[in-house]
């Protein structure tokens, strides 16, 4: 029944997929219409297969139905109801079912929301690509990673999920995320594709597909950093991010997006960058193929591989078709591109856009060479070697000073060109907060170059921020807060948020392993003292469950109560370590026990990390101010002024106050 | 890798030849990939194999101390712990490969505890059996010394201390005995085996 | 804000900053033991684990390597040493950083020439970025500008 209903579905959106190309090409080619215009009865169409096949899945997690291979290899009747629906995305086959779902549903968004314009070649064009990208993930959902596999004998209860995936409720969101961003990146490709092919590549396009691209970022980030904070909450070693070849195939494509939504800017103001730009896109979705092969294919080593290697060649294939489509499209139409502006100097906002896309650039380079490299090495020269944190780290410490120093600047420089002497006076209070929060470390105890140098950029570029933000508030009150600068500059203090917590927590974090007694003996103290927070261990317990046995130790910390366990699943053979970690806005205490407590006695590792919270609250703060950015201020009109303010236009206002702003007008 | 693209006006179709370039650069990167085999396949290059034996420094927790290459036995060199179920499941084939070789006279085993606490050790061999001598972990060093990466993993040594074999996973008694006729047949050659 | 109060403001900001930087650095204790060895179980592969480093885990060949590296410490031998030691047992790819010659030299290698080249590259596309004759703007412009401006309704978006 469930395995039918999904198998149903499946069929439905290979169906709608394929449907959809040939009616849409041959309404392109006809130029009819009103075949281009069932675009969107195709993408209903996929979507309706999409659900149906979730559904069908879900129900057959939740009823426990152990005759599809998928429910009976990855699910089990004592996993709780929230884990159960995770399991859905927790393996290899599932994931992917999520992917065309969640793809299904921007295929039909954007054909809703084109619907006026779908027999608009443009809007065609990008549907046949949408579908086609739909095509692709759903036959794999028909032959080599079909989830709705029957067996034969039917087993009675199945292991149930990996342990790691079933204690800590974040790994039920950070996946649906992660793949909203992923998946949402479809949508500007589809139409830098569709711009490409058709050779419209006017400034419209782009507009159209600003939000996407900004909602994909926006659900990328929010996905890593949900990955991050998990990481951090489960896995007992006060890290939060390993350089683990899953999670640079996350942060690549976020990181060819950042640049895109940066450089976009230079392309809509001065119509610059067209090439570029259109690269960037398809490269961000090309990353996100990828990332899907290196982590579901098992060439790489890695904690969170999948490691069914059967879909792997289907996904390298996908990814060299989508850049030889890419390299051949560019090489055909790019140098007919050219935009006629050129850019005036290298201090203006555009010069320092195009620094941050090489900075960015080189960034993304830096982190697909490392992660790809053992591959290389081993291929080319039979010589094995491993790139792990401490290359990563290494690399990644100059690139973000550079960016954090961008951030610093590039936000006073207006557009075309700066005089050293506005970015003098524009600068010299931001430079000051830097001051200030170098001044405040010192204080506080921190030392050693790297760390200070980046709160000292960070401050700087917290002033710039705060300064456009003040500015604008005082000018237009809270619409000062929205809009694509304002909102961009609240990402920005997100950054920095997260910058300052990435230098602290790993230069100044302390680390004690010790052995607690209740009744406390030579060598074995009932309360320790770690950088001022006082832990006293108060006794063990038992907890027996279907899914699990839990041995917690209870300990006070800072007189609040907080039980570390030791996880033990039947199915698993191995012990899972459950820590607990009490925050607070300047430092974090992370306990976790290392070995079964007994006899009053118990092992506990203690890592104390100062300012980790400010990691989340950080990427909160992105996630809002993207939304900010997002927010629908109103479009520029074509006959705005785009640049330096001409004195005798008259008392008209311009919002954007690095346009308006003379020269020297800081007090 | 595309960064090149938006430079170089001079040339006169700039970014056809940066496309080309990058194309290029991903096709081989492609390739590349996908003649790559599974990564969990491969082994350590740091092989113990031909060279000498290390030496094992833990405490002794059962049976008679023991020097490798000391004698002129095959001793294999077992790492084990009670927490391991393949390691459990061998212990009758360890077991019955030392009783017969004990009287033939021409192997051993030796065991060495894996992250564990040699009272349980000794609780096991009490209830299983077996006579051969265990040497405590030395807190990881012995393991660290051999290379070990997760129990149960076994070596055969020769009898003048030289590791001929690595076995990772549960061993056989048949296997361990196939082996050691194999050794044994080309001693003369090797040099290594000093079989009866 | 008068040029000369300005470049003094700069001048004092400069001074501080260096200071306080010189003083975070020249005013750190000396490294202990316990740092290095957590520097070196950062630096090396839990040889059972696929990424994790030593310090990262806890499991049995991990807490081996932990020991080796304090018994190498205490022993009073190098940071190489130790690393070099660990990797005669594991095999070089237990080593999280890539060793700087050979063919994994290109690992270091070739960002820092992607960078030269790219910084090279936007340097000379800025030289041939001269300003354009700047544009005079006539009253026939400004008239043009004006009657536009005015001619669209008054009231603001934001800026974008």
């Amino acid at each position: 029944m469930n395995a039918a209903l999904g198998t149903g579905g499946v069929i439905i959106g290979l169906t709608g997929a394929i449907g959809g190309i040939i009616t849409v090409l041959m309404g392109i080619g006809s130029k009819r219409p009103h075949l281009m215009a069932m675009a969107r009865t195709y993408a209903f169409m996929i979507l309706g297969g999409g659900v149906l096949a979730f559904a069908a899945m879900e129900r057959a997690l939740i009823t426990r139905d152990f005759s599809l291979e998928y429910v009976a290899t990855h699910g089990s009747s004592a996993t709780p109801a929230l884990y159960n629906f995770a399991t859905l995305w927790g393996a290899l086959e599932g994931s992917i079912l999520l992917w065309s779902l969640v793809l299904g549903l921007f295929t039909v968004a954007v054909a809703l929301k084109f619907r006026d314009r779908l027999d608009d070649p443009l809007v065609a064009w990008a549907m046949v690509v949408m579908f086609v990208v739909c095509l692709f993930f759903f036959v794999l959902m028909a032959w080599p990673a079909d989830p709705f596999k029957v067996l034969s004998v039917v087993p009675s209860d199945g292991p149930g999920p990996n342990p790691l995936l079933q204690n800590h409720p974040l790994m039920a969101f950070h996946p649906p995320m992660l793949y909203l961003g992923y998946v949402g990146f479809t949508v500007p490709f589809a139409f830098a594709i569709a711009a490409l092919i058709t050779g419209r590549l006017g400034e419209g396009w782009l507009v159209e597909t600003r939000r996407w691209t900004l909602f994909a970022w926006t659900f990328l980030t929010i996905g890593i950093i949900l990955g991050a904070w998990w990481s951090h909450e489960v896995l007992g070693w006060g890290g939060y991010w390993g350089w683990d070849p899953v999670e640079n195939a996350s942060l690549l494509p976020w990181i060819t997006g950042t640049a895109y939504i940066h450089s976009v800017m230079v392309q809509e103001r001065r119509g610059m960058l067209r090439v570029w730009n259109l690269s960037l896109l398809c490269a961000t979705f090309a990353l996100t193929i990828l990332g899907t092969f290196l982590t579901r294919s098992g060439v790489l080593d890695s904690v969170h591989a999948f490691s069914d290697s059967s879909i792997g060649w289907l996904l390298l294939s996908f990814f060299g078709v989508i850049v030889a489509v890419t390299v051949v499209l560019v090489g055909w139409r790019g140098d007919r591109l050219r935009a006629p502006a050129r850019i005036d100097s290298p201090a203006s906002r555009e010069g320092a856009f195009l620094l941050n896309n090489i900075v960015f650039a080189a960034f993304a380079f830096v982190i697909l060479l490392g992660t790809v490299f053992p591959l290389i090495s081993e291929a080319l020269a039979d010589d094995r070697v491993t790139v792990g944190v401490p290359y990563f780290e290494r690399m990644s410490m100059p690139i973000g000073m550079v960016l954090l120093f961008l951030m610093a600047v590039a936000p006073v420089l207006p557009w075309r060109k700066a005089s050293m002497e506005t970015l003098a006076t524009r600068l010299i209070w931001p430079g000051w907060v830097g001051a200030g929060a170098l001044a405040f470390a010192i204080l506080t105890g921190a030392r050693g170059f790297a760390p200070l140098l980046a709160f000292f950029l960070a401050g700087f570029a917290a002033g710039a921020a705060l300064r456009q933000l003040v500015l604008a508030t005082r000018r237009q009150g809270w619409r000062g807060l929205v809009g694509r600068t304002n909102g961009g500059m609240i990402v920005h203090l997100g950054v920095l948020m997260i910058a300052v917590a990435l230098a602290a927590s790993g230069a100044y974090q302390i680390e004690r392993d010790a052995r607690m007694c209740v009744e406390a003996e030579t060598g074995c103290p009932s309360t320790i003292t770690v950088q001022g927070h006082e832990i006293t261990y108060v006794g063990s317990s038992e907890n027996v469950t279907a899914q699990k046995t839990e041995i917690g130790a209870t300990f006070l910390v800072d007189g609040k109560e907080y039980t570390p366990a030791l996880q033990l699943f039947p199915n698993g053979s191995q012990t899972i370590g459950k820590p607990t970690v009490k925050n607070t806005l300047s430092s974090s205490v992370m306990l976790s026990v290392t070995d079964p407590p007994g006899d009053g006695t118990v092992a506990v590792k203690v890592i104390v990390q100062p300012l980790i919270v400010w990691l989340w609250i950080g990427g909160a703060v992105m996630a809002i101010g993207s939304l900010m950015a997002a927010f629908p201020g109103r479009r520029r009109r074509p006959i705005d002024p785009v640049s330096a303010p001409i004195p005798a236009a008259g008392p008209v206002r311009r919002p954007d106050e690095d346009q308006r702003e003379p020269v020297g007008a800081s007090t | 890798m595309s960064d090149t693209e938006t430079r170089k006006r001079s040339a006169p179709r700039p970014t056809l030849i940066a496309a080309v370039v990058v194309g290029c650069v991903v096709a081989l990167l492609v390739v590349l990939l996908a003649t790559r085999d599974n990564a969990a396949d491969s082994a350590s290059t740091a092989s113990l194999e031909g060279k000498r034996a290390p030496a094992i420094g833990g405490d002794l927790v059962l049976g008679e101390p023991f020097d490798l290459g000391a004698s002129d036995r095959w001793v294999v060199v077992n790492f084990f712990a009670t927490w391991c179920t393949p390691c459990r499941v061998e212990h009758p084939e360890l077991k019955a490969f030392a009783d017969e070789h004990e009287k033939l006279g021409d192997a051993r085993v030796v065991s060495v505890v894996y992250d564990e606490d040699p009272d349980l050790v000794k609780k096991f061999f009490e209830e299983n059996g077996g006579d051969w001598s265990v040497f405590d972990s030395d807190q990881g060093r012995t393991a660290f010394e051999w290379g070990v990466t997760g129990v149960p993993e076994s070596y055969l040594v020769s009898g003048s201390g030289i590791v001929v074999e690595k076995i990772v996973g549960g061993v056989t008694k048949a296997e361990l005995d196939a082996m050691i006729a194999a050794y044994s047949g080309a001693a003369v050659d090797a040099g290594a085996g000093s079989g009866p | 804000m008068t040029r000369g109060r300005r470049r003094g403001l700069w001048i004092a900001l400069a001074v501080i900053v260096v200071g306080l930087l010189a003083v975070g650095v020249l005013d750190q204790g000396e490294r202990t033991d316990a740092q290095r060895a957590r520097d070196l179980e950062e630096q090396v592969r839990c040889p059972q684990c696929r990424s994790q480093s030593v310090a990262q885990s806890e499991t049995p060949s991990a807490k081996g390597v932990k020991t080796v590296i304090r018994d190498q410490i205490a022993a009073g031998r190098s940071d190489e040493e130790i690393l070099d030691y660990i990797a005669s047992a594991y095999g070089r790819e237990v080593l999280l950083d890539p060793p700087g010659s050979g063919f994994s030299g290109l690992v270091w290698a070739l960002p820092a020439v992607v960078a030269i080249v790219a910084v090279a590259g936007l340097v000379v596309r800025f030289r041939d970025w001269r300003p354009g004759p700047s544009a005079v703007v006539s009253g026939e412009d400004r008239e043009l500008v004006a009657g536009a401006l005015a001619s669209r309704q008054q009231g603001e978006g934001d800026g974008d």
